[in-house]
């Protein structure tokens, strides 16, 4: 039924907005906003101004967006802006030329973030910015910017920034010590001394940051700088959390010098783990980050607790340490552990999970992570998530759970709200199907949704296309409909093939990282290693790219351009 | 023909292509291989579903845009001549159906939702906007006068 009413410009009662509709939604409406209006709103109510400058949301306030404003509105903007703008986002940001915006105006900067930014070679822009805002900077978020390197981070170092937060994850100058055409062009042994004064800076800005919580530097691949990062370490008293994911410069013996001074060698775990010998402790750090490292096992996973007792979270994803008993060591005996992440472990078994159910004091976990870990059984998860009272959230993506789990879940105790006290994820479950989940659980879980929008704890099911698509294929071909089996194949070709270079990707994952907002572009492309792309590679790489991020932005976040290039 | 069953019950009973403009209920549908079966859909009610199946009947024919032809970025709020109308509903209306679109996974129906919901937000002040939405003041008289100071140069356009 049509009702008539136009939409009321009073209405009064009714319930609040924010209450209707949740963070995501309102972030959905607010992209149509100018810019202007994103900033007269802000100053409605807290968590609009937070959403409104938070980075969350889905297309912000960033660079790319505002060369089409003429001049003058972009000179009033900068001027305006400028002087009381508290961050400037120019992630993605995709350049030739260098940006020839006149920055002094920013002076209070707090957070600068141009993740996966391609600057011209000769950019200054990041350096002028970390200068005239040494005083406020937080935060500095440049991971994958291309033009990040020694000597931004040098000028970082001797900036005197109060950071809080430092990304400096995937940018290729830095986490593989590599020097830019020009320095290179000045000497060839530049590069060891590059490295030299890579750790250096980063010393310094460790050092001299007291206020330094979060460090980012995943895929970091420089032995020389790792170690002086993590020596460093010793001296801050403020770091609480580190990410050194994806680096295949982390090893046991790193950990183990991290552990014990020089001198060491593997008999000193077992001396650790039986308390005859007493490790360092860095007892501030919160959360750890090693998710694929490939070349730490066993010896880490039984350092752990003891080097980091206090962590709160830990991500070991596609760890390849293939000892169930060394990781349930680690998490039993890591007492304050909430959040643990072991996605894509294919050698994690059931008896993990029961050593942790049997610990004495028994697992706090409140988030898990599985996705992908293939072997484990749905009884055993079943088992477990009734025993752990603490769990709030399961991922259990590609997973070989079936509907047996789904009455578990729709058994589960609820809070006073009547929500759901547990989210789940579960895509991509070649054993569930969406009408199991829609019967089981919709009565039960899916309704909290309407009564407690902000708490999102309905469960996302979904398949993912992608699945879909080659199973679709393998039937045309099971049936000898081959007219069928040609018309996906060109879907196939382009998307099915990510899906199975996923774990190759996964071993190589390095170089670049692109994240959600970046556009395919030529330049783009350029960055991916490709010349001359043409309209159809263009297309392509769309495909690819919109099935990537749908698919796969959670267990991924690194592309090897090498990969891409095989794929055309 | 697909038959939905809202959560207050009641029973619709559409066109496959229309039901189908929800993607949710199209996996669904393609899970059960059969497109007999009956498709509860808890989370909307009645009044909601009818009126979101009205737009589903109307669009039911439009050409199916792929994704890389549109603009993630555009800007444009401008909706449709029949679009504004449907829209024309009370606010409690227009952000069940929000609600139901984001649920039901219907993309277009979203979005002009959501444009709408701009639309209205556009040019008020935020003293406007939390009588209209009902939102309190949470922020303290020094907060808020410092975002004033900070935002004046929007506040006339």
């Amino acid at each position: 039924m049509v009702s008539t009413a136009t939409i009321a410009s009073d209405t009064a009662g009714g319930s609040c907005l924010n209450r209707i509709l949740p963070p995501e939604l309102l972030c959905s409406i607010f992209k149509y906003l100018s810019l202007a209006d994103r900033h007269r709103i802000a100053a409605t109510c807290r968590l609009w101004r937070d959403l409104l400058f938070s980075a969350s949301l889905p297309d912000p306030i960033v660079f790319r967006e505002w060369p089409d404003l003429t001049s003058a509105t972009w000179n009033t903007i900068c001027s305006n802006v400028g002087k009381c703008a508290h961050g400037l986002y120019l992630d993605g940001v995709n350049s030739t030329d260098p940006i020839m915006v006149d920055f002094e105006h920013f002076t209070k900067l707090h957070t600068v973030s141009a993740r996966n930014g391609y600057f011209a070679e000769d950019d200054t822009v990041l350096d002028d910015l970390i200068q005239s805002n040494s005083a406020n900077l937080k935060v500095l978020d440049v991971r994958g910017c291309n033009i990040f390197d020694v000597t931004k981070m040098t000028v970082l170092a001797h900036s005197g920034c109060s950071l809080k937060y430092l990304n400096v994850s995937a940018t290729p100058s830095i986490v593989n010590g590599k020097i830019s055409a020009q320095r290179s062009a000045l000497k060839s042994g530049r590069r060891a001394s590059n490295e030299m004064l890579l750790g250096d800076a980063f010393e310094s800005v460790i050092t001299n940051s007291p206020d330094l919580e979060e460090l980012l530097i995943s895929g970091i691949n420089v032995p020389r700088i790792l170690r002086k990062i993590m020596h460093s370490l010793k001296n801050s008293r403020s770091l609480a959390s580190i990410d050194i994911s994806h680096s295949s410069a982390l090893t046991d013996s790193f950990i183990l010098r991290f552990a014990l001074d020089e001198g060491v060698d593997a008999t000193h775990v077992e001396s650790i783990m039986e308390g005859s010998i007493t490790s360092y402790k860095f007892s501030q750090l919160r959360s750890l980050n090693i998710a694929n490292c490939q070349r730490i096992g066993s010896t880490t996973l039984n350092l752990l607790p003891h080097v980091f007792p206090y962590l709160e979270s830990l991500n070991v994803a596609q760890s390849r340490a293939s000892n169930n008993a060394a990781l349930a060591y680690c998490v039993t005996n890591l007492r304050r552990l909430k959040v643990l992440d072991c996605s894509h472990t294919d050698w994690l078994q059931d008896e993990f999970l029961e050593a942790l159910e049997a610990a004495p004091a028994g697992p706090q976990l409140a988030v898990l992570r599985l996705s992908e870990c293939a072997q484990l059984t749905c009884r055993c998860i079943g088992s477990f998530i009734r025993s752990v009272p603490s769990l709030s959230e399961i991922d259990l993506d590609n997973t070989q759970i079936d509907s047996e789990i789904l009455e578990v879940f729709a058994s589960m105790p609820k809070t006073d709200q009547g929500s759901p006290r547990l989210k789940v994820y579960m895509f991509d479950c070649p054993n569930i199907t969406h009408m199991s989940v829609h019967k089981v659980l919709s009565m039960n879980l899916m309704k909290a949704r309407m009564q407690s929008p902000h708490k999102q704890t309905y469960p996302v099911y979904n398949h993912g296309g992608l699945q879909r698509v080659i199973d679709q294929f393998y039937v045309a071909m099971d049936e000898g409909n081959i007219e069928r089996a040609k018309s996906l194949s060109a879907l196939f070709e382009r998307i099915g093939m990510i899906h199975f270079r996923r774990y190759e990707w996964k071993k190589q994952c390095r170089q670049l990282e692109l994240g959600k907002n970046y556009e395919l572009t030529e330049k783009s492309l350029r960055v991916l290693g490709l010349s001359n792309p043409t309209n159809e590679d263009l297309t392509i790489f769309s495909d690819l790219w919109t099935a990537y991020v749908n698919e796969y932005s959670k267990s991924f976040t690194y592309i090897d351009s090498n990969s891409i290039c095989r794929l055309m | 023909m697909v038959k939905l069953i809202s959560s207050d019950g009641e029973q619709f009973e559409v066109e496959r292509n229309v039901a189908e403009q929800s993607i949710l209920i199209k996996n669904v549908i393609a899970d059960i291989g059969d497109d007999t079966t009956e498709v509860p859909v808890p989370n909307v009610a009645s009044s909601v579903l009818k009126k979101v199946l009205e737009w589903c009947e109307y669009h039911k024919d439009d050409p199916v845009v792929a994704e890389d032809e549109i603009n993630p970025r555009s800007r444009n709020i401008e909706i449709g001549e029949w679009d504004t109308k449907f829209m024309q509903v009370d606010q409690e209306m227009l952000f069940e159906i929000i609600l139901a679109a984001n649920y039901l996974d219907i993309r277009n129906l979203l979005e002009i939702g959501c444009k709408t919901v701009a639309g209205m937000i556009k040019r008020k002040s935020p003293e406007e906007l939390r009588r209209i939405f009902n939102i309190p003041n949470d922020f303290t008289p020094e907060e808020e006068a410092q975002i004033r100071r900070e935002n004046e140069w929007a506040e006339d356009r």
